[in-house]
């Protein structure tokens, strides 16, 4: 069967699960209410941030191989070693590399959006070695042998019960139903992973050109510690993280806690510029920064679409989105979920297979009324659905369409016809449209008005 | 033709330098609700650091510091407390005894982090506090490294109230950023995370407890 036809049954199946719907609904609500408190607490102006940030990332779109190269620059200075990488198996293939040359056995990973688009853990595992993943909710859905439900929160669906089933099954732990307890269990199941770990594996939130910087952004602290402990730090970042200044921090990161997870700033933002010095006591000798391509690079050479590559992974969209909410996270079968992995997802992987996501939206527009960087969102899926209706049938029904909808009078002809057929076409409307459709008025309001009725 | 070029190559033939000017840059007050009035500093940091979980003690002087921080390492069950050097912490060791005998000084012998793990404290200095967020900045060489500020379960900086800052944006504005670390990072309350059901949940992997002792000058 194809992905397409698998999504729909996915989708079906999803939208009529109460239990789960209970659950995302519960775990939305709760960020919705500390956004919006955050939103006005924090900011003079919302939108003033947004417009601001929006400018930045525009910037940075226009300037991108030049921010780039100024990057590598600065931090080669630094002593780490900048790697890139064309796609999924380039990436694995060079992370091997160094895994062999450093001869590590034991990895501990946080949570990287990356990682999960090269198939980190399971190319690691196929090698033989052992990767931890650090971060709680990335844990959650290891041990569950599952996919990230969300770019932000992936253990997003899972209830405590479930959690506490699954730590007790896996780690051996005694049930509980308090989020301290299980916590407490995940911590001590990670602490001498963090000391043992041959090898820290991070993605990055921004890498900085000025400066030649890599900043994480992070609440638990377990990037921290896989980044003190372990002798190697390999960083797999997209390349469209770059900002320009380092500078920038003082905005991007407020925002991009407050539209992830409504919070003023992160528990912990790191900066990294390279391994450690000579007069540091502590931290790693060798650091990686492998830069990924993987599909970008098609994105940015679409004018329509390249300001997709604006995305700070926040999350909003998925959050606000009545698609997603409906049909969950693990429906879209994607790195990336929601309207944004909708718009991104066809073309950093195969547009053939993927493009139905561009219609698993409602084009309401929400996502893109909360973007913090100001990405069109809806426009953009809208462009990625013309690109799978190009058949001829298609172009003369849509020139047909937007002819008469152009003309006044064509389109009042064409109501007065169409009302008599109207009932009788409603029936062979596709079935799971259950809603009535009321009749058509008999005459248009412009008649009406014209008649002063 | 390697992958570097390959990328930068296609990318290059869609750029668009000089198209606009590079923007302005940040300036928190205009964008935040930023406290400018220094006399404040104190009291907003205080407030929205313990609104984070933090614990602040606020001290005239460092002698106070020093016998503050005999108190609260007193009622800890694991008294092991582990410092790095800097002017002031040895200032503060030099005139408080009982500290100087608790605490254990970092240095090579520590590179091995199991033995590190067996530490309960580890006392740091810091860059900066930020009144407008009640987060603290610090760096691989204030902070002793990198474990020192996270691998111990409790974390104490001994700070001074002129290194309070309005907010983000000062931190990028003077000699911070030219100075040679490897390492900094904004620390905002101890350890945290809200992964399970939305609750949040303190001491996830980091510092379970974040302690400023903060001397007045
Ligand atoms: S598209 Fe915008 S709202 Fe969606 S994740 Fe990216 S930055 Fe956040």
């Amino acid at each position: 069967m194809t992905e397409s036809k698998d999504f729909k049954i996915r989708a079906s199946q999803k939208a009529a699960d109460d239990s789960h719907r209970l659950k995302i609904l519960k775990a939305i609500s709760t960020y919705e209410t500390k956004v919006d408190e955050m939103k006005s607490d924090q900011f003079f102006d919302w939108s003033v941030a947004r417009d601001k940030a929006t400018e930045i990332k525009k910037y940075l779109i226009d300037n991108l191989p030049g921010l780039l190269r100024e990057f590598e620059t600065k931090i080669t200075n630094t002593g780490a070693k900048v790697i890139w990488a064309k796609d999924k198996e380039e990436a694995q293939q060079q992370i091997y590399d160094i895994i062999k040359q450093h001869n590590a056995k034991k990895i501990v990973k946080s949570k990287s959006m990356t990682t999960e688009e090269i198939n980190f853990n399971e190319f690691c595992e196929s090698k033989g070695l052992d990767v931890i993943e650090s971060d709680l909710g990335e844990l959650i859905v290891q041990l569950a042998g599952e996919k990230p439900y969300h770019i932000v929160t992936p253990a997003m669906h899972k209830s405590k019960q479930e959690i506490s089933q699954l730590f007790s099954d896996k780690l051996g732990s005694a049930e509980s139903d308090s989020a301290a307890e299980l916590t407490m269990v995940a911590r001590k199941h990670l602490r001498d992973k963090y000391t043992s770990a041959d090898i820290g594996v991070t993605g990055a939130n921004f890498l900085i050109a000025d400066s030649g910087a890599v900043v994480l952004t992070e609440n638990e602290g377990n990037i921290r510690l896989s980044t003190s402990c372990p002798p190697v730090h390999i960083v797999i970042a997209g390349i469209e993280k770059v900002l320009p200044r380092l500078s920038d921090l003082s905005l991007f990161l407020p925002l991009l806690a407050t539209s992830g997870t409504g919070q003023q700033i992160t528990g912990y933002n790191s900066i990294f510029r390279g391994p450690k010095k000579e007069n540091e006591i502590d931290g790693p000798e060798h650091m990686y920064v492998i830069l990924l391509d993987n599909g970008r690079s098609n994105l940015y050479s679409n004018p329509e679409l390249r300001e997709a590559l604006q995305c700070i992974r926040c999350g909003a969209c998925l959050n606000i989105c009545p698609v997603y909410r409906t049909i969950g996270g693990h429906t879209y079968n994607t790195t990336y979920q929601g309207p944004i992995g909708s718009v991104i997802t066809p073309h950093l992987q195969n547009i053939k297979t993927w493009n139905h996501l561009s219609s698993a939206s409602s084009l309401c527009g929400a996502c893109t009324q909360v973007c913090p960087v100001g990405i069109d969102i809806h426009h953009l899926l809208l462009n990625n659905r013309t690109k799978i209706n190009s058949s001829l049938f298609w172009k003369i029904f849509i020139n047909a369409w937007s002819t008469i909808m152009k003309r006044r009078r064509l389109l009042n002809f064409a109501a007065k016809i169409g009302s008599p057929f109207q009932k009788t076409l409603t029936k062979f409307l596709p079935r799971g449209i259950k809603k009535r459709i009321p009749q058509m008025a008999q005459k248009s309001f412009s008649e009406m008005w014209e008649n002063n009725e | 033709m390697n992958s570097r070029s390959q990328i930068l190559g296609k990318l290059s033939k869609f750029e668009k330098p000089g198209i606009s000017s590079i923007p302005s840059e940040i300036n928190d007050k205009t964008i935040f609700n930023v406290f400018s009035d220094p006399s404040t500093f104190v009291d907003k940091f205080t407030k929205n650091f313990q609104a984070l979980n933090g614990e602040i003690y606020i001290v005239k002087n460092l002698e106070d510091a020093g016998n503050e921080l005999v108190s609260i390492i007193s009622s800890l069950d694991n008294k092991k407390c582990l410092s790095h050097t800097t002017e002031v912490i040895n200032k503060l060791f030099s005139i408080n005894h009982t500290l100087s005998e608790i605490f254990d000084i970092l240095n090579v012998d520590f590179l091995d982090s199991d033995i590190f793990s067996t530490y309960e404290v580890g006392l740091t200095t810091a860059d900066f506090l930020i009144a407008r967020t009640g987060s603290i900045v610090l760096n691989s060489l204030t902070a002793g490294g990198r474990r020192l500020s996270v691998l111990p379960p409790i974390h104490i900086v001994l700070a001074e109230t002129n290194q309070i800052i309005p907010s983000l944006d000062e931190i990028f504005k003077n000699d911070f950023t030219s100075i040679d670390w490897s390492y900094a990072t904004i620390i905002s309350g101890p350890s945290r995370t809200s992964d399970i059901e939305k609750q949040l949940v303190l001491g996830a992997h980091g510092p379970k407890r974040l302690i400023v002792i903060l001397i007045e000058n």
